[in-house]
């Protein structure tokens, strides 16, 4: 009897368990957006820390949502952020600081350049990117 | 028989587990229901604000300045007479002088007020609500608040209606210049009748709340009075330049809207509803609706 009981306790438990583990959330995959990783420099340098934000451009006909990741140490990877970048044409804004004593007001150090404008294309199957921002324009902290 | 028969360890430890496990169940309940409650209280906030923004153009025929050179202060000190703040209203001098000049700063006239904290700016989930710049920092250490509204003072970017970039004051340089075609930016004098794009269509006041290396910083970090400080960084207002919850990228102006409300943020519409917009809306629509007079095409979604 009070073995069976014991057991009955414990295949309750278990149950609950594997329903609080089953529930957990599954991925939602939408074709349209893809992951982009690669590396951003600064006159050949890589930039200590910085931001890469992929706007669908409006202008060439594109439009969705945004993608951005973090750039530290010169990569950067959508993954990390899970902010997708959606296909097609985009317009690439990147800002990057050098990475000295950043704070809540100046989060990428003193800023190595204004924000950066480029365009392209993203595909399916993205190569990572080499990106090359012309730089030494300096900008006062707020 | 014995009728006093003890329990056993084993069904104790099940009769314990049963008990954790129903906890397990229940926290994450109450959890959700206090975060709902949050939500609901800040769209409270942002319609007792679009109430006072309605209230101060019936009254002046125009809503008020988003951001004001002149004086350094935002918006949010033109509508105190309508949140029935009207006797911290009458402390302020609105003629005296730019934000930097004398003791302007620090006061008597200006940075000093936002040692009072008003509840209608500040958003429940928004635990914190100091602001943490330290140029809102009084001379004495003091801490000032913030406010987590900012007004909206219009897209950057391209517009697809015409063809051409949205208008942007680009001087003062250095913080990203001040957008032109929204409802509440630097020097702006809306009225009812600006909103060709249809009011409903139109962002007029957000949450801002700003990701930073892993947690959340109260609003901007600017205390609630200022609109224009240190000559190029508004606010009081932000561009529409990225997405919602974009992460700071150092560009003062174009801090993004954002909350920590789970994947949007809320705001006041220029028709004076309160609405959830998700971070994954596509950027091109949340800037045509950031605008009040872009002519694009509106789609819901």
């Amino acid at each position: 009897m009070r073995p069976s009981r014991y057991l009955t306790g414990l295949a309750c438990v278990g149950a609950l368990v594997s329903l609080c583990a089953l529930t957990g959330c599954g991925h939602g995959g939408d074709p349209n957006l893809v992951h982009v990783n690669g590396t951003v420099t600064v006159d050949g340098k890589p930039i200590p820390l910085g931001l890469i934000v992929f706007e669908p451009d409006p202008a060439r006909g594109n439009s969705g949502q945004q993608g951005h990741a973090d750039i530290k140490d010169g990569k950067f990877d959508t993954r990390q952020s899970h902010k997708r970048v959606v296909l097609g044409a985009q317009v690439v804004r990147i800002t990057g600081g050098d990475g000295v004593n950043p704070e809540p007001f100046t989060p990428f150090g003193n800023l190595l350049f204004e924000e950066h404008t480029t365009q392209m294309d993203v595909t399916k199957d993205q190569p990572p990117l080499q990106l090359d921002v012309p730089g030494q324009k300096t900008k006062k902290n707020p | 028989m014995n009728a006093r028969r003890g329990f056993t360890l084993i069904e104790l430890l099940v009769v314990i587990a049963i008990i954790a496990i129903l906890i397990a169940i229940l926290v994450p309940a109450v959890q959700r229901v206090r975060v709902a409650a949050a939500r609901v209280q800040c769209q409270n906030n942002l319609k007792q604000i679009g109430i006072a923004l309605y209230g101060y153009h019936d009254a002046n025929k125009e809503f008020p300045v988003g951001a004001r050179v002149d004086n350094g202060l935002s918006w949010r000190v033109y509508i105190l007479p309508y949140i029935e703040q009207n006797n911290l209203f009458m402390m302020f001098d609105l003629g005296a002088g730019a934000w930097n000049g004398g003791p302007n700063r620090e006061g008597p006239n200006k940075m000093v007020h936002a040692l009072n904290r008003i509840l209608v700016y500040n958003c429940p989930s928004q635990g914190n609500s100091i602001a943490a710049n330290g140029s809102s920092t009084l001379v004495d250490g003091r801490k000032t608040f913030t406010s987590d509204y900012h007004g909206v003072a219009g897209p950057k970017g391209f517009n697809p209606a015409t063809g051409a970039a949205y208008q942007v004051n680009t001087t003062p340089t250095g913080q990203g210049g001040f957008a032109l075609q929204g409802i509440l930016g630097r020097d702006s004098k809306t009225r009812f009748t600006s909103f060709t794009d249809g009011a409903s269509n139109t962002l007029m006041v957000g949450e801002v709340s700003v990701w930073w290396n892993g947690s959340f910083l109260a609003s901007d970090g600017a205390d609630w009075v200022r609109g224009v400080g240190n000559g190029n960084g508004m606010a009081g207002c932000r561009n529409v330049q990225n997405a919602i919850n974009t992460p700071y990228n150092g560009i003062f102006n174009d801090i993004s809207f954002g909350s920590q409300h789970l994947g949007g943020a809320h705001f006041l519409l220029g028709d004076g509803s309160v609405r959830f917009v998700r971070e994954t809306v596509a950027l091109v629509v949340y800037k045509a609706t950031a605008s009040m007079d872009g002519s694009e095409v509106q789609v819901d979604n």
